[in-house]
């Protein structure tokens, strides 16, 4: 049989992702199609760095369309030089990736699965995690945070993380897709607790909160909120945890943004029963009003900078009159995202 | 032969192999993945070594991800690989 394979718009995938009980991904910026003659007979797309809505129809099933279909996309994001990528898939598929070389690094119960290309990527990930942790001993406790900026309250969930542990780790959103940079964000934590004798500040890499475990964090589409929520625990709890040896996890106490507090409900639905506790720290308040990194943004878009003194520590309060800051200050004033 | 890019060629069809290939820090990387690892991984690197060694490659990181491929494959993915990469 005679195959050919071409770029095409998601649209065309449409139905035959539909026929397969596949969704249309989110965000795509890559998809293929195997064509028999005129008929689409498979289909594949990448989304940054995540290989997904891959089908092939049925009559058409056990003549290799379907690594034909992943060569063609893993070539893709070689020539993009993405170092490392993944499929998302379905928990019944993951056979079929497993033989083609992927390593399965997490699933959100028997629905989803999150398959790796390079085997070494989540080994290399925890030997560092275990090199951090060695050297500290009695209980550990972390948070996750992205910080975008860092405020007073992440260094009051902070705080409380270190009075009450022996030592506590800080694992910062590494995907830059808010408006302060990782590097920023990262700096700006360090510096902000530098006075925390017992916190160390570390990256969270590829495996945490990143748009392959949590793609709906950073994109606004909910629906599959849950699924992903789970699937990223899932990671924490296989992996960052376990490497890190941590016995509880802090999380913010979350009124406004719906899907961390999906996020948070199902860290304190899931992680006791993996044995690690969960605290969850209350919204620090200031003149009665809640603290949050949102509000800090808002009122750097109406341009009220000098008002945010009362949210920030004053590491990122001088941050925001510095020249690196302005081209930040700028994106924020020309932005509608929430990030 | 000096590598002096990237280079991938191959499929993840079965009996086939993905081989990366990409300016190395002045030595040999291999880093290989077979689903016969145990059984032939050795072999793979032998062969590796010997394409490189006819190229007269000596720095290079060469990654092969293999699915059950022939001898005789490997070395033409490797050989395809070197030839794209470099000059």
């Amino acid at each position: 049989m005679f195959l050919r394979e071409k770029e095409i718009s998601i649209i065309k995938a449409f139905p035959l992702l539909e026929s397969s009980g596949l969704d249309m991904p989110d965000d795509s910026d890559y998809t293929i199609g195997v064509y028999s003659g005129e008929e689409l007979v498979g289909t594949g797309s990448v989304c940054g760095c995540v290989l997904q809505g891959i089908a092939v129809k049925k009559e058409y099933r056990g003549l290799e369309i379907t690594s034909r279909i992943v060569t063609n996309l893993v070539m893709k994001c070689i020539e993009r030089s993405i170092d490392n990528f993944f499929i998302f898939t379905k928990f019944t598929e993951k056979e079929k990736f497993i033989s083609m070389g992927f390593s399965l690094i997490g699933s959100a119960g028997k629905d989803v699965v999150l398959l790796e290309y390079d085997r070494h990527g989540i080994e290399i990930f925890k030997e560092n995690l275990k090199k951090i942790s060695s050297p500290f001993g009695g209980r550990k406790g972390c948070a996750v945070m992205n910080c975008n900026p860092f405020t007073n309250g992440h260094l009051h969930l902070i705080k409380k993380g270190s009075e009450n542990n022996d030592h506590f780790f800080v694992i910062v959103v590494e995907e830059d897709c808010s408006v302060f940079p990782f590097k920023t964000r990262f700096e700006l934590i360090k510096k902000g607790i530098s006075h925390l004798e017992n916190v160390t500040v570390i990256s969270g890499g590829k495996y945490t909160i990143s748009s392959a475990t949590f793609p709906s964090y950073f994109i606004k589409k909910e629906q599959h909120t849950e699924l992903y929520a789970a699937l990223d625990i899932d990671i924490f709890i296989k992996h960052t945890a376990t490497a890190l040896g941590i016995n509880c996890r802090y999380i913010g106490e979350e009124p406004y943004c719906p899907v961390t507090s999906v996020y948070n409900r199902i860290i304190k639905e899931t992680l006791p029963d993996a044995g690690i506790d969960v605290t969850e720290i209350k919204r620090l308040e200031t003149e009665g009003e809640i603290i949050s990194a949102s509000k800090v943004r808002a009122m750097i878009k109406e341009g009220r900078i000098e008002e945010t003194g009362r949210y920030l520590p004053e590491t990122t309060f001088d941050f925001l009159f510095t020249e690196e800051a302005a081209s930040i200050i700028s994106r924020i004033k020309k932005s509608s995202s929430r990030h | 032969m000096e590598l002096l890019r990237k280079a991938s060629v191959g499929t993840l069809e079965s009996s086939d192999a993905i081989v990366s290939v990409s300016p190395g820090k002045g030595s040999l990387e291999i880093i290989i993945e077979s689903i016969v690892m145990d059984q032939f991984g050795d072999d793979i690197r032998q062969s590796v070594t010997e394409v490189c060694r006819d190229f007269n490659i000596t720095s290079a990181e060469i990654h092969i991800k293999d699915r059950g491929a022939l001898d005789c494959t490997i070395r033409a993915r490797v050989e395809t690989a070197l030839l794209r990469g470099g000059e």
